[in-house]
C-alpha cells in the first residue's frame, strides 16, 4: 500500500509537471488570438511626439482575390492592413492600437522597422531604439530602415508585387541586396552595434515612394558608373509596386547626416567585404560612346590597415574583385589579353574615383566612419581606456586615406572572341 | 552513514560541468565582459588554471586523509564542533548557489519567455523535478546529469558554431581590455566560478578511490574551461564591448539573433532546452551536495527527510531579492567574486593547519 502510494504520488508530481510546461499556464495564447505586426514606422507627430503606424497581416484574401487587396494596401496583395496612432512612445502606441483590435499586437513576427527621414534627421532614433532593443518580442533580424517622407506612407506600399506574401517579400530584401548591391543589409542588430561602437559609425537602407509615372524623370549623365547614381523613390520606372529600396542613409552616431547612393553602396560594400556580385554598366574606354556591362564580384576581403601616429592617421585600402564581362557593345575584343588590361586598368581607375569620392564624402560632410576604419584603428591600442582616450571619432575625419583597386577579368561569358558585325552593303567607311 | 552508492569518473565529471560551464548560460558571461572588456575568454582561462592549482590543494588534502571525505576531515583536523560549524559554511554555500541560480533561472524565463507567470510557478516547477532528483539520491542525479553531459555541450557548441559568421574579429580589440592587470586580478578572483569542484570531495566515497577523483576534477574543469572560454570568445567577437555589457542572458540574446536564410531562424528553441535542463541540474546536484554535508555533519543515515525542507528553505531564499538585478549584482556577483575564499582558500587552511596539527589519515598514518 505504501508502495502504491508513493507511486502514485510519483505520478501525479510528474502528471502536474507535464501538463504545466505544456499547456504553458498562464502565458498561454493562442495563435489566432494575436495581430501579428509585419513592419513598424516610426514618423513624428503632429499632436503627439511621434507617430507610429503598425502594418499588420490579416489574413484576408488568402484565396489570392485581387478586390480586396487594391482596396487595402496599394497595388496587390491585401494580406496587410495598417494602424496608425500618434504616441508619445512605441508602446504607448502599441497600448492604443491594442484598443482598436480584439487581438492583442504581437510584434514576434515584425520585419521591419522604419523610420522616417525627418525623425531620423532629428537624432530621435536615439529615443525609440532603447525600446525596440530592450523588448523581447522584437528581434534584432529586423531590417533597419530610413525613408524618404513618411513611414506611414512607405508602409501603405509595403506590399508585394509577385504572390501574396507580404513577410516573404520583406524578407527577401536580403537576397536582393545580395545581387544589387545598391541596397545595404542592415539590420536592427548592426545599426544597434554600430551606433552604440566608438569604432564605427552606422548606416540605414534607404527606402522611398516612387510617383507614378517617373519614367522620364531620368537624369543619366555622363559619369562613369550609371544607374547606381539614384536614392530611392527616384528611379526612373514605371511598373511594380511604388517602394523602392536604394541607396543608404548615413548616421553620426544616432542622427542622420547624410546619404549615399547605389554606387555608394557598392563602394561600402567593397570595403566591408560584402560586395556579393554587382552589375556596373562603365563608358567604353576606346569607343565612349558605347558602353560595356560587367559582372563583378570581391575576390577576397579587402586589406585595410591603418596607422595612428600623431594625429593623423594613415589608412590603407585595397579591393580585390574579379569580373565577369556582360556585353560589349562596340564589339572591340577586349576578351584579348593584349586589351583586357584596357578594361581592367579602366575599371580600377573608375571604381578607386568612387571609393575615393566616397571616403571623401564620409570625412568631410558627414564626419563619420562608416567604413569601420576605427576597428583596424583599435589594433594599435593595448586598452580600451587608451582608445576611448584617442577619440577615434574626432581623428577620422583628419585621416589620410590611400586606395588601391585590383580587378581582374576572369570570364568573358558565353563568347570569347568580338568582332564587329558585318555593316550593310554601301555603308563601309 | 548516509549511503550514496556508487558513480563512475564520467558521472562525476558531469556534476562539475553542470555546476560550472552552465553559468555560461546565465548572466555571468556579462558580468565578466564588463569586468575586463574583450580580454574576458582569457580572463577565465586565468581563473580555470588558478582552479586547477587550488584543485592540486584540495587532492593533497584528500591523499593526506585517504578514504575520509571532506566532513570527516574537516571534524579530524578543526574539532568535532568547529569542523562542523565549517562544514554548515560550505553546507549553505551550495544552498545559496542553488538559490540564485534558480531564481536567475526564473527571472530570466520571465523577461524572455514567461513574463506573466508568477516567479513562485516557476519555481515550483523547477523544484518539483529537483524533488524527484533528490528523493532517489546522488546516483539518479549524476546518471541523469551525465545523459544530458552530451546534449548541452553539443548543444552550446552547435550554437557557438551557428553564430560565428556574425562575429567581427576586430571585437575582440583593445585585446587587453581594461588592462593587463585587471585581467589578471579579475582571473585570480574570479575562479571561485571553478569552485564548485570542492563537492566531488564530499561524495570521494561514492567515487570509489582518489584516482578517479582526480581524473573526474581534472576533466571536470578542464572541459568546463573549454565551454566558459569559448563563450565568451564567441560573445565577444559577435557584440562589441558596449553592446555586450547590455544583455541580460548573453547567449541567449545571441541564439535570437543566428538566421541561416528565411527558415533557419529563432535558434534559441534549442538554447531554451539545454538552459531549463541546466538550470534543473545545476540545482539539483547544489542541493544535493548541501543535502550529504548536513547529513554527514549530523550524522543522518536518510537523506530523504531533508529533501522536502531543504527545498522549502531554498524557495525562501530565492524569493528575498526583489529584482533580477539585485540577484546578479549582489547575490551572484558577491559568490563570484569572493567564494574562492571557501573552494580554495579553506581546503588550503585545512591543509596547512593538518600540517601544523601533525593531523593525518589512518592509512596515512600507517
Amino acid at each position: 500500500m505504501n508502495q502504491l502510494m508513493r507511486k502514485l504520488i510519483m505520478v501525479l508530481i510528474l502528471l502536474t509537471v507535464i501538463a504545466s510546461c505544456t499547456s504553458g499556464c498562464y502565458d498561454q495564447r493562442e495563435v489566432d488570438e494575436m495581430a501579428y505586426v509585419m513592419a513598424m514606422g516610426f514618423d513624428k507627430g503632429t499632436t503627439e511626439k511621434l507617430r507610429l503606424t503598425l502594418q499588420i497581416i490579416t489574413f484576408r484574401n488568402q484565396e489570392g482575390g485581387e478586390q480586396g487587396g487594391r482596396q487595402r494596401g496599394g497595388q496587390g496583395g491585401g494580406q496587410t492592413d495598417q494602424i496608425t496612432v500618434e504616441c508619445s512612445a512605441l508602446f504607448d502606441g502599441i497600448n492604443l492600437a491594442n484598443t482598436i483590435l480584439s487581438r492583442q499586437i504581437n510584434l514576434m513576427h515584425a520585419k521591419h522597422i522604419v523610420i522616417s527621414e525627418e525623425l531620423a534627421r532629428n537624432g530621435d532614433v536615439e529615443k525609440y531604439i532603447s525600446a525596440v532593443i530592450r523588448y523581447r518580442q522584437i528581434r534584432r533580424i529586423m531590417n533597419f530602415i530610413v525613408t524618404k517622407g513618411k513611414a506611414e506612407d512607405f508602409l501603405k506600399e509595403n506590399q508585394p508585387f509577385i504572390g501574396n506574401d507580404p513577410p516573404k517579400d520583406m524578407q527577401l530584401l536580403k537576397k536582393q541586396s545580395a545581387y544589387t548591391s545598391y541596397i545595404p543589409e542592415v539590420k536592427l542588430f548592426d545599426f544597434y552595434n554600430n551606433v552604440k561602437s566608438t569604432m564605427i559609425d552606422p548606416i540605414a537602407i534607404l527606402a522611398g515612394v516612387n510617383p507614378e509615372g517617373n519614367l522620364a524623370a531620368g537624369n543619366l549623365t555622363e559619369e562613369s558608373l550609371q544607374s547606381g547614381q539614384y536614392l530611392a523613390g527616384k528611379i526612373p520606372r514605371e511598373g511594380g509596386t511604388k517602394k523602392e529600396y536604394f541607396g543608404a542613409a548615413v548616421f553620426r552616431g544616432a542622427k542622420m547626416v547624410g546619404e549615399i547612393d547605389g554606387n555608394g553602396v557598392k563602394m561600402y560594400k567593397m570595403v566591408h567585404g560584402l560586395f556579393e556580385r554587382g552589375y556596373f554598366i562603365i563608358n567604353d574606354p576606346l569607343a565612349p560612346d558605347y558602353v560595356i556591362s560587367l559582372d563583378v564580384r570581391q575576390s577576397r576581403k579587402p586589406s585595410i590597415e591603418v596607422k595612428v601616429t600623431g594625429n593623423e592617421p594613415k589608412i590603407n585600402v585595397e579591393i580585390f574583385l574579379e569580373g565577369e564581362i556582360l556585353a560589349i557593345q562596340s564589339r572591340i575584343n577586349y576578351e584579348d589579353p593584349k586589351q583586357s588590361h584596357i578594361l581592367e586598368t579602366t575599371f580600377e581607375k573608375i571604381i578607386k574615383e568612387h571609393l575615393d569620392s566616397l571616403i571623401k564624402t564620409c570625412q568631410q560632410d558627414f564626419k563619420a566612419d562608416i567604413f569601420g576604419f576605427g576597428r583596424y584603428a583599435a589594433f594599435s591600442f593595448p586598452t580600451i581606456e587608451s582608445w576611448e582616450e584617442y577619440n577615434w571619432k574626432e581623428k577620422f575625419p583628419e585621416g589620410k586615406v590611400s586606395t588601391k583597386v585590383n580587378f581582374v577579368i576572369r570570364r568573358t561569358g558565353m563568347i570569347t572572341k568580338s568582332s564587329p558585325i558585318v555593316p550593310p552593303i554601301g555603308d563601309v567607311q | 552513514m548516509i549511503q550514496e552508492g556508487k558513480i563512475g569518473v564520467f558521472e562525476a565529471s558531469s556534476l562539475v560541468i553542470f555546476m560550472v560551464a552552465s553559468k555560461a548560460l546565465f548572466g555571468a558571461v556579462r558580468e565578466l565582459v564588463e569586468a575586463t572588456g574583450p580580454s574576458a575568454w582569457y580572463t577565465t582561462i586565468i581563473s580555470g588554471i588558478t582552479a586547477l592549482i587550488g584543485f592540486w590543494i584540495i587532492i593533497r588534502l584528500m591523499q593526506r586523509f585517504p578514504g575520509q571525505e571532506l566532513v570527516s576531515i574537516l571534524k579530524t583536523v578543526y574539532g568535532r564542533i568547529t569542523g562542523s560549524l565549517i562544514a554548515l559554511i560550505i553546507c549553505f554555500l551550495y544552498i545559496y548557489n542553488a538559490a540564485s541560480f534558480t531564481r536567475e533561472f526564473t527571472e530570466a524565463v520571465k523577461v524572455f519567455e514567461y513574463p506573466l507567470t508568477p516567479p513562485s510557478f516557476i519555481m515550483i516547477l523547477i523544484l518539483l523535478a529537483v524533488i524527484v532528483l533528490l528523493y532517489y539520491g546522488l546516483e539518479t542525479t549524476a546518471r541523469t546529469t551525465s545523459f544530458f553531459t552530451w546534449p548541452l555541450i553539443v548543444g552550446m557548441i552547435s550554437i557557438f558554431f551557428l553564430g560565428l559568421p556574425l562575429g567581427k574579429l576586430t571585437n575582440l580589440y583593445p585585446l587587453l581590455g581594461h588592462g593587463l592587470d585587471r585581467t589578471i586580478i579579475t582571473g585570480l578572483l574570479r575562479s571561485s566560478v571553478y569552485g564548485e569542484v570542492i563537492g566531488l570531495t564530499i561524495i570521494l566515497n561514492a567515487l570509489q578511490g582518489i584516482e578517479n577523483f582526480k581524473k573526474a576534477g581534472k576533466h571536470g574543469i578542464i572541459i568546463s574551461i573549454i565551454i566558459i572560454s569559448l563563450s565568451l570568445f564567441i560573445y565577444s567577437l559577435i557584440f562589441p564591448y558596449s553592446v555586450s555589457v547590455e544583455n541580460t542572458i548573453p547567449l541567449l540574446t545571441l541564439t535570437r539573433i543566428i538566421e541561416y536564410g528565411r527558415f533557419f531562424q529563432r535558434f534559441e528553441s534549442i538554447y531554451i532546452f539545454i538552459w531549463s535542463v541546466a538550470a534543473t541540474l545545476t540545482t539539483a546536484i547544489n542541493l544535493y551536495l548541501a543535502l550529504s554535508i548536513y547529513c554527514k555533519t549530523f550524522r543522518i543515515n536518510d537523506h530523504r527527510v531533508l529533501v522536502l525542507p531543504l527545498c522549502i528553505l531554498l524557495f525562501s531564499i530565492a524569493i528575498i531579492p526583489k529584482d533580477i538585478v539585485t540577484i546578479t549584482s549582489i547575490y551572484v556577483h558577491y559568490l563570484r567574486q569572493y567564494g574562492w575564499i571557501i573552494f580554495i582558500g579553506l581546503p588550503l587552511l585545512t591543509l596547512i593547519v593538518a600540517a601544523v596539527r601533525g593531523k593525518k589519515g589512518e592509512s596515512a598514518n600507517a
